[in-house]
């Protein structure tokens, strides 16, 4: 039998398509977590898109309420009464047990009515004014789930609780599916939280997944899991994605090869953004659209930057040919931010992607391992979907290489660029150097670079210029903080 | 109008019960409950509705369903008479605002 979609965008995600057809599924959370807003959603969704009429019966709330709360997402209620496809009704729980027990009651006549295949009742909770026993309770709650199945329909019960660290309540055994909802406060932040505990007959992924509550209902972020890292069918291209720098790129063998990830690791000011924005200049030169991820700076102010470089960037924009995808470090929250990426990869067809700077999402969760797994799903996902992906990360000055992004992430990527500032003599220089490179062959010289107009560029020092700039060949020791002159060019 | 629904609304103006409760189920109107349910969703005593609620079924205004022992209520689907209610109800709101105020 065929899965019965919620309708609620990254619900079905989790549920690989929707609830089991017949199942009975409990909806419980705190006050105000959006329980109701997710049933009525449930029965929105099924009159709008599913041609299944539906049934909203409230023991608590004014149905003049929920049209109200209704109207507030973008659902007329009122509209899909008058069509006869929709019935919000209250009622008392005495009367419901009564009447699903009689075979030609009210009930039983209105499901016929609009030929109701989805029901809501909000809340269960309310039996307890019926019974206190709690077997008698079960076997209440037992006989109206039955009596929905007998007629065809699937059930949603709301279930309020007081937090949802409660024990398992004896509801969640009489249920076929249950999902809870949460709201945690983390500092001054508030997250919402769903969980499938869960859901017989079908599998689903586990685990706590945020969602939040707009116009148009609840949006769930299924949470970031273990990377399916080896698809059958993993694509392999031998394309290189260049930086548009054509010294760099002849480092690289031509450039990143497509679909892989690289860690442009650096010291602050040592251009890394800029090199980043560079790829992408370069992409739209070549018709592949760019995303660039930004959790430091204002768009605006990118653009700005890259203006002064020579960077028509705006114009890249206005036409569509980089997107950019703003998210302060302070709300953000990954699950929503994969969201929000694999929805622009998807839907603008995006062919390089950079992330300024990976060591944002650092601060975001409370387990380090966590941020790895992150990391981990984000190159997985860009290698399936071909998207070549640069990601930028600080380096610390004092710490150097042993930040612990660097550290965490440097064996899940593909290649690797370094930046720094090298002192030789009495100027501070830039340096770079391809550390990394998986599947392709690269000059592991470290280079000199310069930042000017039209960005990057790698510097050779002429042989006539030697005798009066130092060369980055006369030394040894580069990359520590004291390079020392070769004895062979003293 | 006709006579028959003029008797009607002379008879549920004056009285602020019945008012009340023909607001309730106009406003919520495919609710159905038994007499101690709908005293808790108007917040009114049983006993205090109990007469109202029959005298209203008689007008029509409300049905009465189920057992004699057991009887439950539901909203008239009476077209004519819903928009006779509609208006009564619009006067009853105008009142209670123009109080408020």
């Amino acid at each position: 039998m065929p899965n019965v979609p919620t309708g609620i965008s990254g619900l079905d995600e989790i549920l690989y398509g929707g609830i089991p057809s017949g199942n009975c599924v409990l909806v419980k959370g705190p006050p105000g977590s959006g329980k109701t807003t997710l049933a009525m959603q449930f029965i929105h969704h099924g009159i709008v898109e599913c041609d299944e009429p539906g049934l909203i019966i409230s023991f608590e709330e004014f149905p003049q309420m929920v049209y109200r709360d209704a109207g507030n997402m973008g659902w007329d209620l009122r509209e899909l009464e008058r069509q006869k496809k929709l019935r919000v009704m209250c009622t008392s729980p005495q009367l419901i047990q009564e009447q699903l027990g009689a075979r030609e009651g009210f009930l039983t006549g209105l499901m016929e009515e609009i030929g109701a295949r989805r029901v809501v009742v909000d809340s269960i909770t309310h039996l307890q004014r019926l019974e206190q026993d709690p077997v008698k309770l079960r076997e209440l709650l037992v006989r109206m789930i039955n009596a929905f199945k007998r007629e065809g329909m699937t059930p949603l019960m709301i279930a309020e609780i007081a937090t949802v660290r409660e024990g398992v309540a004896f509801e969640e055994y009489a249920v076929d599916s249950v999902i809870t909802l949460s709201d945690e406060l983390k500092g001054r932040m508030s997250t919402r939280h769903l969980r499938v505990v869960k859901s017989r007959g079908q599998n689903f992924i586990p685990g706590l997944h945020t969602f939040r509550i707009k116009n148009g209902g609840l949006q769930v972020f299924p949470r970031i899991t273990a990377p399916a890292a080896i698809l059958d069918s993993q694509p392999v291209c031998e394309k290189r994605d260049g930086f548009g720098v054509p010294e760099l790129d002849q480092m690289m063998g031509g450039g990143v090869i497509r679909g892989n990830s690289l860690l442009l690791a650096g010291w602050s000011g040592s251009g890394k953004s800029l090199l980043g924005l560079q790829f992408l200049m370069e992409g739209s030169r070549r018709d592949e659209p760019g995303l660039l991820v930004d959790l430091e700076e204002h768009p605006s102010q990118i653009v700005k930057n890259a203006a002064t470089l020579g960077f028509d960037l705006a114009e890249l924009i206005r036409r569509e040919k980089v997107f950019t995808l703003r998210t302060s470090p302070v709300e953000l929250d990954l699950n929503e931010h994969f969201h929000n990426i694999k929805q622009l990869v998807r839907e603008k067809g995006i062919k390089r992607v950079v992330i300024d700077t990976i060591s944002n999402y650092e601060g975001c969760v409370d387990d380090p391992a966590l941020y790895k797994e992150y990391i981990h799903s984000l190159i997985n996902y860009f290698k399936n979907s071909g998207v070549t992906s640069v990601l930028i990360t600080e380096v610390d000055e004092l710490l150097g290489l042993n930040t612990i992004t660097f550290h965490k992430v440097s064996f899940l990527v593909d290649a690797i660029i370094l930046l720094r500032y090298v002192e030789l003599g009495s100027e501070l220089r830039k340096a770079l150097l391809v550390v990394k490179m998986r599947g392709g062959a690269h000059d592991k010289d470290i280079r000199e670079y310069i930042i000017e107009e039209k960005g990057i560029k790698l510097r050779k020092i002429a042989p006539e210029e030697m005798h009066t700039r130092l060369s980055f060949q006369n030394y040894n020791g580069l990359l520590s903080h004291t390079p020392r002159q070769r004895s062979d060019h003293t | 109008m006709c006579h028959k629904w003029q008797g009607i609304i002379e008879s549920v103006r004056d009285s602020k019960v019945k008012l009340q409760l023909l607001l309730f189920f106009y406003n919520n109107p495919f609710t159905v409950d038994d007499l101690e349910g709908v005293s808790i969703w108007v917040g009114m005593h049983k006993e205090e509705i109990a007469a109202a609620m029959e005298e209203l079924c008689r007008m029509e205004l409300l049905v009465r369903h189920g057992r004699q022992t057991h009887p439950y209520y539901a909203f008239t689907e009476n077209t004519e008479l819903v928009g006779v209610i509609h208006d009564l109800v619009e006067r009853f709101c105008a009142r209670l605002r123009s109080k408020a105020s």
